[in-house]
């Protein structure tokens, strides 16, 4: 049966494709970049925010658009020449709250969309603003903004103001991608009358939202505007903790009380019930250990007890909405098959269902509840297709697409195969893995294989439409690629995730190898054309494989990947991550030094000798780019071929359009010349 | 008289940042950085005047200043030859002495210019946009030999022109860096120009090498034959730039074409040729042994008639340093480190050689001499005495100072006692060591101590005035210094110097330990009040300290020091470095036992004694990830710990502003825990 649906497909394909082209890079970074929505209180309009890439301009710049919540044109409300993002509705549903660059540091701008003219700057702060959102009430708004509490270098020697330099007497140094320094991001609440503003956290060398992925998800108003839930770590160790809490403050008196004061994990993302009774919110259980599930709790406001709600649901549960009736709860999991669905959970009994079913990702840029509660509004992508906005009555439950942000140049796209497939894993699980074939896919012909090697190292291999590893690019290359949910992949059941740590060179990587081999027995396969990839934890991984891959791969790509465990542990910032995964630091006992020693990819430099390509951003602190050079050192000095790119202003990943776009080009010049005819 | 005068210009020019000068005081990290850096003395063609260099920082601007002066040969006038605001250095006399040339930023990229000597117009002869570097006059004074940066290569953005804005570096072999630059598409080349301006010739033309050799030497790696038919230039043209050592010489016509490489089976570093003034000889110096850099630099002669190459060095077991020829091409005087002081010698062409200078001072650097061969012009600088110009008969004897380009610092500031003493190590062989007391040193107190820790590690320590690692200002700071010459160090002989390679953490460390122990019995040493302080190798061995000290130290200080050997081999650049000295690289199973017991990363449990690390993003040579990679460390176990970050500096601190706050937080926390 599904065979036969792959033939009709292949019967429909074949005249478009008389006039049609395969997918590359260049037209991937011309399609437009649906990057959030929000629903107008009176369900009327969806607020739209699109990105799409200025090649030459080599930048990529946020808009905002309207369109009917019915579907149809969307409608640009804001201009070229700035970025415009982090919009919002008023109560009213008649005015827009969003950031805007024109005047250059970033603030709140207010635009009349009902009657009209032009956006006016509401907020001047001078570190500018972040995730503006508009009190129940209308009468205030809540926003983020950096404060000054520490002296910098040149306060404390004004006599040498032209001094560059940084000095620490504690860690974290960095983050991500940038050094630490004075600055603190509060929140703060504004009153749009008098224009007073205020900060709710006056003097707390800590941040809200959490640095530097959080957003406006993890501030909150009350129903009746009086308090604000937010998002905060406040611990002495910030780099060895992921004990943040929510913390709920009166806005009026600025007393601040942490509700989750017993839960040692990540607390995040408080959400008031339309019925002011209860917040619910993120929460992971085990301190330190970052990619534990997502549960969902209720904290119940009149008790000051909590729950959890989501017990019988072994996935991480994302992106929590409340339905108007707050009889329920709507978000987006895993469903132990390589996609994320969009589940419905009753408040009371933890009772869930999934509304959504297919090879797509539903809602996991976000789901929107229609204020009768009969309907959501929320994105869906693959492989095939980047996200575009969909509405399911929940009595249908069929999705209908909304949006075509993309139709005028995806119709000419050859689109690729998508095949599910469940290998047995040296111990006898059985794990999951998507293969992507090449367009015009024969397969009585032999192709190369990509074993794509996920990066977190807790990530789900879903059917994400990504622009960084973009599948549906790479297999129009004429690659087939194997992209497996090798054990630490979320998405399968909190074991499977748990299973990576501690383990890093074992299952894990056998997993990446059983899925290579099993796709290698493949007739269409050429197996001494194949290659592995990955970033970060795959760019472990592939360096892990470079030592004992044993002749599989012709080529390997490896990109801001960690090389050496122990100068890798010394050399990043959030000490918790190594100390989960690796169960400390490579001194203090000796197993812990047996560790290191036997999953550090440098420790199987010697048998290195499989062409490489190494890739990393000079502002990458995650993964600081000299475990790049110590890799690029060990593959040139036994002269193995090897590649090195290095960015000078890229992070953990390749941003800018030319970067990424010569990023393509250069991987698969080398992928092509060891891998293709 | 001179005293007098001095305080009269004090008075009158630098009233208001000196309004006791009466009182002296102790000398501080801005005194220092507020001192003339003479440099670069040649002697005219007619014997009687010395052009020199004058580097002068500029604190309020973060900057310096760079001009050239001349000084009568006796000193008894000084005249300025230079006065632009952008930096004019290289002078070199035309061989009439009737010009200088120089080279200056005036115009941006620096180009040669001329002016007439004593007075007269500046003329501009080159515009290069790469600019001009490493400068010199033929010897019959028809052209000028420079070198310039020429592209060979696309840039990435070149390749892809669609993506010119895309900031990205591509590579596919080693090395991609080298000390604090990414390797680009660049490569410096060696140029010929008439001396009344014209076209420049590329006398290296395709080349994808360099000289001189990148980034340390400069016009010395390029010489003229007397006739001007010829030069002769150093290049390390090797299949694997980052492990070999193998730099070779290369002769070629002014002309340019084929170049003969006149030191083709000398494995190690051959460098710094020099046309003896009969045309007979061309000096050299090279190093024996293959991938040692710090190999014993030997004074070689080439025969040009017969291609035969001999060492005129042999019985001399010290390092060749800066080396002329005596006009009558009969001897040569070089400058070299020999036992805690560098020294000026002459040798004649049977290789006896004779050590000119005497006392506890540094000669050298400036090395010149009159046409009659009867005066030499040398630098001359002490541990608390800044360099300046001396003349010297040309068979030694009484020197005399002609240039005094810091007067004002000797009235001042307050001296220091210095002390050379010798330790026993724990295998009984010696151990010299400079002792460095505080000012107004009172025996009968009691006083904190550095130990200080050398980098290189192949460098000696010696009666420098150093303008990072100042022992009179350490000493300022109210501490006695210990400036130990353990094994590794040259001016002690060949043995002592291999003595560190492949025993990093072995005896040199124990030598330190001896001497910080020894020092520790003396009833003015407070040995409770002990740090360690040491950069780059000297960072090594305060990070080895850390996890071995037993207890010796209170703090520590660590500036772009080795941390971790294995991540270091693999993010460093010159790797023939570590090959040598760690024996190879650590995946190699024969030498995994040498980074187990000497890499100061494995010994982390041990940690407890305060740190301040400091590093600079641009050091590409320790990069500042090794810092990072201690800092963790430290902090991970609880011990208070200081990181200074330089986004802009290199291996070394060279900016004042940079440098006065690294003074400044470095004996804040040294102070904290020893004072």
């Amino acid at each position: 049966m599904k065979y036969y649906s792959w033939l009709i497909a292949i019967l429909f394909i074949i005249p478009i494709s008389l006039f049609s082209e395969k997918m590359d890079e260049d037209i991937l970074f011309t399609l437009n970049r649906l990057s959030s929505y929000s629903l107008s209180p009176d369900g009327k309009e969806l607020l739209v925010q699109v990105s799409v890439p200025d090649v030459a301009e080599n930048s990529t710049k946020t808009q905002l658009f309207l369109m009917s919540a019915k579907g149809g044109e969307l409608r640009q409300i804001t201009s070229e020449d700035s970025h415009n993002f982090g919009a919002t509705w008023s109560p009213g549903s008649d005015k827009i709250l969003f950031v805007s660059t024109r005047s250059g540091k970033s603030q709140a701008y207010v635009m009349d969309i009902k009657n009209g003219g032009e956006a006016y700057k509401i907020t001047d702060m001078e570190n500018g603003i972040a995730n503006p959102i508009w009190s129940p009430d209308g009468k205030k708004i809540l926003f983020t903004s950096d404060v000054k509490l520490e002296k910098t270098i040149k306060d404390n020697y004004p006599q040498f103001d032209k001094i560059n330099a940084m000095i620490y007497d504690d860690l974290p140094v960095r983050h991500w991608d940038h050094w630490l320094d004075e600055k603190y991001s509060h929140l703060f609440v504004m009153d749009l009358q008098t224009k007073e503003v205020k900060d709710l956290m006056e003097g707390e060398k800590y941040e809200t939202p959490l640095p530097p992925f959080g957003g406006a998800s993890q501030l909150a108003w009350s129903n009746d505007s009086k308090f604000i839930a937010y998002t905060c770590k406040k611990v002495e160790n910030f780099e060895s903790s992921t004990n943040s809490s929510i913390y709920i403050v009166d806005i009026t008196t600025g007393k601040t009380e942490n509700i989750t004061p017993d839960l040692p994990g990540y607390d995040m993302d408080p959400l008031f019930s339309p019925d002011g009774k209860s917040i619910a919110f993120s929460s992971m259980e085990r301190a330190g250990f970052e990619s534990d599930r997502h549960r969902l709790m209720l904290y119940d406001i009149a008790s000051k007890k909590t729950k959890e709600l989501s017990k019988d649901l072994d996935q991480n549960v994302e992106q929590s909405v409340w339905a108007p009736d707050s009889k329920s709860l709507y978000f987006h999991a895993g469903h132990n098959d390589g996609t994320e669905q969009i589940y419905r959970i009753d408040a009371k009994t933890g009772k869930y269902e999934v509304l959504t079913e297919g090879q797509h990702n539903f809602g996991d840029r976000g789901i929107e509840v229609t204020p009768d509660g009969k309907a959501l509004i929320f994105n869906r992508r693959d492989y095939n297709t980047p996200s575009e906005l969909y509405f399911m009555d929940l009595a249908a439950k069929e999705a209908k697409q909304l949006s075509h942000l993309n139709d005028d140049i995806l119709n000419n796209i050859d689109k690729v195969k998508i095949e599910a497939k469940w290998f047995t894993a040296k111990d006898g699980k059985k794990f999951h893995s998507w293969v992507i074939y090449p367009p015009d896919f024969d397969k009585a012909k032999a192709y190369p294989l990509i074993t794509y090697c996920q990066g977190g190292p807790q990530q789900s291999v879903n059917q994400f439409f990504s622009y960084g590893w973009n599948f549906l690019t790479m297999a129009s290359k004429g690659y087939v690629i194997v992209a497996p949910n090798r054990r630490g992949c979320p998405g399968f059941g909190q074991d499977w995730t748990d299973a990576m740590s501690k383990d890093y060179g074992g299952m894990p990587m056998q997993d990446i190898l059983v899925a290579t081999d099993e796709m290698a027995k493949e007739d269409f396969i050429d197996k001494d054309r194949m290659s592995a990839i990955g970033a970060s934890a795959g760019g472990y991984t592939v360096f892990w494989l470079a030592g004992n891959h044993e002749g599989r791969f012709s080529a390997l790509v490896s990109h801001c990947g960690m090389y050496n465990m122990e100068s890798k542990y010394g050399s990043t910032e959030e000490l918790f991550f190594p100390n989960w995964d690796n169960g400390g630091p490579y001194w203090g006992s000796k197993k812990l030094k047996e560790y290191y020693a036997k999953v550090s990819p440098h420790s199987y430099a010697q048998n290195w000798d499989t062409p490489i390509m190494i890739i990393t951003g000079e502002l990458d602190y995650r993964v600081p780019y000299t475990q790049s050079l110590e890799a690029f050192t060990a593959a040139r000095a036994q002269n193995v071929p090897a590649k090195l790119i290095v960015y000078p202003e890229e992070n953990h990943w390749v941003l800018k359009p030319q970067e990424k776009l010569f990023w393509y080009k250069e991987v698969f010049k080398f992928l092509n010349q060891y891998t293709k005819k | 008289m001179k005293n007098f005068f001095s305080l009269i210009l004090l008075a009158l020019f630098c009233f208001a940042s000196y309004t006791s000068v009466e009182a002296a005081k102790d000398f501080t990290a801005k005194d220092l950085m507020s001192l003339h850096r003479i440099s670069d003395g040649q002697v005219s063609p007619d014997g009687q005047w010395v052009l020199y260099n004058l580097k002068t920082p500029a604190v309020g601007e973060n900057k310096f200043y760079t001009d050239l002066y001349a000084v009568k040969i006796d000193g008894s006038e000084t005249m300025q030859i230079t006065t632009d605001k952008a930096a004019d250095f290289n002078g070199r006399w035309s061989p009439d002495g009737k010009k200088i040339a120089f080279l200056s930023t005036r115009n941006g990229a620096p180009q040669i210019f001329v002016k007439d000597f004593p007075n007269g117009s500046v003329k501009q002869i080159t515009d290069i946009e790469a600019g001009v570097a490493n400068m010199d006059w033929s010897p019959k004074g028809n052209f000028f030999s420079f070198t310039s940066e020429v592209k060979l290569d696309k840039t990435p953005q070149e390749k892809y022109p669609e993506y010119s804005k895309a900031k990205v570096r591509i590579y596919d072999d080693l090395p991609i860096r080298h000390w604090s630059v990414w390797i680009d598409e660049n490569y410096s080349h060696l140029f010929v120009i008439p001396s009344n301006g014209g076209t420049a010739k590329d006398l290296t033309k395709d080349l994808r090498y360099d000289t001189p050799l990148q980034p340390f030497d400069d016009a010395e790696d390029i010489s003229w034959s007397p006739d001007e038919s010829e030069l002769c230039y150093t290049m390390k043209i090797v299949p694997q730039f980052e492990i070999s050592t193998d730099s070779q010489l290369y002769i070629v016509s002014r002309e340019g074409g084929e170049a003969k490489n006149i030191t083709p089976n000398m494995p190690g570093y051959d460098k710094v040729p020099l046309y003896s003034p009969d045309g007979k000889w061309i000096a050299f110096h090279s190093q024996e042994r293959a991938g040692f850099e710090s190999d014993r630099v030997r004074l070689m002669l080439y025969n040009r008639e017969s291609g035969k190459i001999t060492e005129l060095s042999k019985t001399l077991d010290q390092w060749v340093g800066t080396t002329i020829w005596s006009p009558d091409s009969k001897s040569l005087y070089f400058d070299c480190p020999t036992e805690g002081t560098k020294r000026v010698y002459t040798m004649n062409l049977a290789g006896k050689w004779k050590i000119l200078t005497k006392g506890w001072y540094n000669y050298g650097g400036t090395l010149s001499i009159t046409p009659d061969g009867k005066t030499l012009v040398l630098g001359r600088e002490s541990m608390q005495e800044p360099n300046n110009l001396i003349t010297m008969p040309a068979n030694g004897g009484e020197v005399k100072q002609i240039t005094d380009v810091n007067k004002e610092m000797k009235a001042q500031f307050n001296k220091v006692k210095i002390e050379e003493k010798w330790f026993v190590a724990k295998d009984g062989k010696k151990i010299h060591t400079w002792v460095v007391y505080p000012p107004n040193f009172d025996p009968n107190k009691t006083y904190p101590m550095i130990t200080y820790l050398q980098g290189g590690p192949q460098s000696m320590l010696s009666q420098q005035f150093h303008y990072r690692w100042n022992w009179y200002l350490m000493a300022s700071h109210g501490y006695i210094i210990n400036v130990a010459n353990r094994r590794g160090v040259p001016g002690f002989g060949q043995d002592w110097n291999d003595a560190i390679s492949k025993d990093w953490g072995g005896m040199p460390m124990q030598d330190y330990l001896t001497v910080t122990d020894e020092m520790n019995k003396l009833p003015y040493v407070d040995k409770d009040r002990v740090c360690a302080i040491g950069a780059s190798a000297g960072g090594y061995a305060a990070y080895w300290m850390a996890g071995n000290h037993e207890g010796r130290f209170k703090a520590l200080l660590a500036h772009c020091g080795v941390f971790n050997l294995e991540s270091m081999y693999g993010a460093t650049e010159e790797i023939f470095f570590p090959n040598w000295e760690n024996g190879g690289p650590y995946w190699d199973k024969k030498h995994k036992d040498f980074y187990e017991k000497n890499s100061p990363h494995k010994f982390a449990d041990n940690w407890d004694t305060p740190i301040i690390i400091s590093t600079g993003e641009y050091d590409f040579r320790v990069p500042y990830t090794q810092s990072l990679e201690a800092f963790t460390v430290a902090q991970l176990k609880g011990i208070p710990s200081e990181i200074l970050i330089y986004p802009e500096e290199t291996h070394f601190i060279a900016k004042p502003q940079e440098y006065i706050i690294w003074d400044a937080e470095v004996y804040k926390f040294l102070d904290r825990f020893c004072k």
